[in-house]
């Protein structure tokens, strides 16, 4: 659960990135969050991330007060998300497999749990055959597959996912959302950030739009696909 | 920290060093040049500090009695001498063996003069080497009040000028010194620094999943670690060829030999061991904590 009250974000200068921000994301959602580049987007994520505290106003996230972690408990946080990024970042020089079995390794699992988990979580996202392959070996779908597989790797509650499709094929872009929609099917709250605006329409769901550091749409919206 | 993990961890360490190749192998370079630097003259700056320390133990301090005094009057100095502070050793000359000595500087023709004496001029004395040649003229005041004793005679200016000459050589060494392992430090720091830069990426990456500072931190280490440990062993190899080719010069060049007055010149096999240790050690800590200190900006994500 994502709780935010009373957010203001500040950047040098005294450019107002967020501005009295409101929001609340229960367990099991599935949210578009959409908005113009400069509106806040990602600024919102650094924020779920704890990459950066709010000059005021509290953030909560998977119960944890965010504004009031500190060293070790920060990275304790982030095992419970997972995250996925617009340019992927895997690792480059280790092979897939090596690339998900590292998120456990950080994580404290055992070899033998690590063994049978990430042949899962490849067959979880139609790359089982590829674990031998290094990133560049790969297309930008598979390479966001494979970043997908390392977010789920520690079985999150929240999967948060920054333009997951912004460098990949557009035709592609849709079976990703498909296999974030699967993966919320099962329970996982999943928060995706986009600026696809076709994308938004086909799935359809809650929309959160962000217009000048305000959210100025919040709403449920049926998709095409669904009519279809 | 599991044990698995950290064996994860370590063989992690080992293995970054073959990935990032050039970078380790420049840091290694680094650290061996100014270790090398640092140790070698670190043992020339020692060796001189023992030359210098021969040269001085050659100047003596002699001590004249007044003429005509009983036997004694001659012990209970002797005594006295030996147990003043500064004075090492007390060597007692009678006026014969002075007058000995003193013709056999001379020519033979001289000599002959002194037999014509009927009376020896030369008074008892004491010869005196010193512990401290810096406090040479306390200890010649000192000296002076006794009773018995008519003159002291003692290499005042000489004895100033190598007390001067050590001091001056290390303070100059002190500088050197000081340079060297700020220099090493401010390289090795930036080296370290780009090696990390580069694998910033990586550190993020491991931030976002959730690792902690000491997971990240870890593999560095240990690859520093390794990079400081065989550049701590080469430079050990290194100094030990050059310091005993050095040597062997010297031995083998008797004029060099004794003036230099090379005689007790620190053997290498003696110290072998703790400059090992020295270098593996200042190797091994300056290189890993200059990786975990170039870290920090890194892990504050």
């Amino acid at each position: 659960m994502i709780e935010m009250k009373n957010i203001k974000v500040r950047y040098s200068g005294g450019i107002a990135a967020l501005n009295d921000v409101n929001l609340r994301i229960d367990d099991g959602e599935f949210v578009f969050i959409v908005g113009n580049s400069g509106a806040g987007k990602s600024t919102l994520m650094k924020l779920m991330l704890r990459e950066i505290i709010p000059n005021e106003g509290r953030v909560f996230v998977n119960g944890y007060n965010l504004s009031k972690l500190k060293g070790k408990k920060i990275a304790h946080f982030r095992r419970t998300i997972g995250v996925v990024f617009q340019d992927f970042r895997l690792i480059p020089d280790l092979t897939v497999y090596d690339n998900i079995a590292f998120v456990l390794r950080v994580t404290n699992r055992s070899k033998k749990y690590i063994r049978q988990r990430v042949p899962y979580l490849l067959s979880l996202v139609n790359l089982a055959d590829r674990a031998k392959a290094y990133p560049h070996q790969l297309s930008g779908g598979e390479q966001q597959r494979v970043a997908l597989a390392r977010a789920l790797a520690n079985d999150p509650p929240l999967l948060i996912a920054d333009e997951p499709t912004g460098n990949i094929d557009p035709e592609l872009s849709y079976e990703i959302v498909d296999m974030l929609k699967t993966i919320n099917d099962q329970g996982t709250t999943v928060v995706m950030v986009t600026h696809q605006h076709d994308l938004v329409k086909y799935f359809g769901g809650r929309i959160i739009n962000l217009k000048r550091g305000q959210i100025s749409f919040d709403e449920l919206i049926g998709g095409s696909d669904e009519v279809e | 920290m599991k044990w698995s993990n950290f064996t994860y961890l370590v063989k992690q360490g080992f293995g970054s060093i073959w990935k990032n190749k050039l970078m380790s192998f420049a840091s290694f370079c680094i650290i061996l040049v100014s270790m090398l630097l640092t140790g070698i003259s670190s043992l020339a700056m020692m060796n001189l500090n023992i030359i210098i320390s021969n040269i001085e133990e050659l100047n003596d301090v002699v001590v004249f009695m007044d003429k005509g005094v009983a036997e004694e009057q001659i012990n209970t100095l002797h005594e006295k001498l030996k147990q003043t502070p500064n004075v090492r050793e007390v060597k007692y000359r009678s006026s014969d063996e002075a007058l000995e000595e003193f013709k056999q500087r001379y020519d033979k023709d001289y000599s002959v003069i002194f037999d014509k004496l009927f009376e020896n001029p030369m008074p008892e004395s004491f010869i005196i080497k010193l512990d401290d040649i810096s406090l040479i003229s306390n200890t010649v005041d000192n000296i002076s009040t006794f009773n018995d004793v008519e003159t002291v005679n003692a290499p005042y200016e000489f004895a100033r000028f190598l007390v001067n000459m050590r001091a001056t050589l290390m303070i100059i060494f002190g500088f050197v010194l000081f340079a060297l392992i700020v220099v090493s430090l401010i390289i090795i720091s930036n080296a370290v620094r780009t090696s990390v830069f580069i694998r910033r990426k990586e550190i993020n990456i491991m931030k976002y999943v959730g690792a902690t500072n000491t997971f990240i931190r870890t593999p560095f280490f240990v690859e520093g670690m390794i990079i400081g440990l065989i550049a701590g062993v080469i430079c050990w190899l290194l100094t030990k060829l050059s310091y005993n080719s050095v040597m062997d010069l010297f031995n083998s060049n008797t004029a060099l030999f004794t003036a230099f007055g090379i005689h007790d010149n620190i053997q290498f096999n003696e110290i072998s061991l703790v400059v090992l240790l020295l270098y593996c050690g200042f190797g091994a800590a300056l290189s890993a904590f200059g990786t975990m200190i170039s870290m920090g900006k890194h892990l504050k994500v």
